[in-house]
């Protein structure tokens, strides 16, 4: 029962990465993986929040938190992409991609689990 | 379209990384997420260097997989969710080796599929050529003596 929720809610968190990062990929194409970025940190905050407040609803945790942010962000595609900015552009640009994108991430959910955690 | 392939294999991908981080869970370390993440960096770096090359394999297919299954599979999340859970137990130490671990492994990982990919599709693409060469050295030395009787008639 537990994986329905969870496969569910990675289905839906996959189409909705990749739909969303089409439409940032469409507006903001300079080379640089904004879309991921945007993706990733979008889906910490949300299960930042997630983490913070619906601990106990186990279902829906399985859901949202471990489904749909577990499919939504995505951690082979950032790795893919720094290795792509390494051979193609700069070592320097894949590291401060890969850099920023865990430092923004931690302040995102340190954020999102502190503001929600009442 | 994609949506659905994507979808379909983003159940299997996310389903996958739940059983085994439920199968593999530790109370001092997130090691469930990281083996998670690094098989994947290996699988996305290989596909992108041999299925999405291929002409013969759909697009739809190298989506499902790459975006759907590997995508769903791995987290972005859930790492942060573990680093900064480690943080507010104050273990500033585990937090730091697992952050800079699943970079600095996820890029290892990354770039060993990335070789043994392009290796496998290399050598692959030369099998190829090479039956194609000796079937053409084949029809050609059947055909090649006919057009020289030809021409002596």
């Amino acid at each position: 029962m537990n994986f329905l929720f969870v496969g569910g809610g990675a289905a839906i968190g996959a189409i909705c990465r990749y739909d969303l990062s089409q439409y940032i990929k469409r507006r903001l194409n300079n080379g640089f993986p904004w879309a991921t970025l945007a993706v990733n940190l979008l889906g910490t905050i949300l299960l930042g929040i997630l983490a913070a407040r619906l601990n106990v609803q186990a279902n829906f945790y399985l859901f949202a938190g471990i489904g749909f942010c577990g499919g939504f962000t995505t951690f082979s595609t950032m790795t893919y992409e720094a290795i792509t900015l390494w051979r193609q552009q700069s070592k320097g640009k894949a590291l401060i991609y890969l850099s920023l994108t865990v430092v923004l991430g931690v302040i995102c959910f340190m954020t999102a689990f502190k503001l929600f955690n009442v | 379209m994609n949506e659905l392939w994507i979808g379909l294999f983003a159940i299997l991908g996310g389903s996958l990384r739940y059983g085994l981080s439920q199968w593999w869970a530790l109370d001092t370390f997130p090691i469930g997420t990281l083996a998670v993440n690094l098989i994947g960096c290996f699988l996305l770096s290989f596909l992108n260097q041999t299925l999405a090359h291929s002409k013969r394999v759909p697009t739809q297919l190298t989506l499902g997989i790459g975006t759907g299954f590997i995508g769903a599979f791995t987290t972005f999340s859930s790492f942060m969710n573990d680093a900064v859970q480690l943080m507010l137990q104050a273990q500033y130490f585990r937090a730091g080796i697992y952050l800079i671990g699943s970079i600095g492994l996820g890029l290892g990982f990354g770039f060993i599929g990335y070789y043994a990919g392009r290796y496998c599709w290399a050598s692959l693409i030369a099998q190829q050529r090479a039956r194609r060469d000796l079937a053409a050295r084949q029809i050609l030395s059947e055909i090649a003596p006919t057009q020289r009787d030809l021409k002596h008639k």
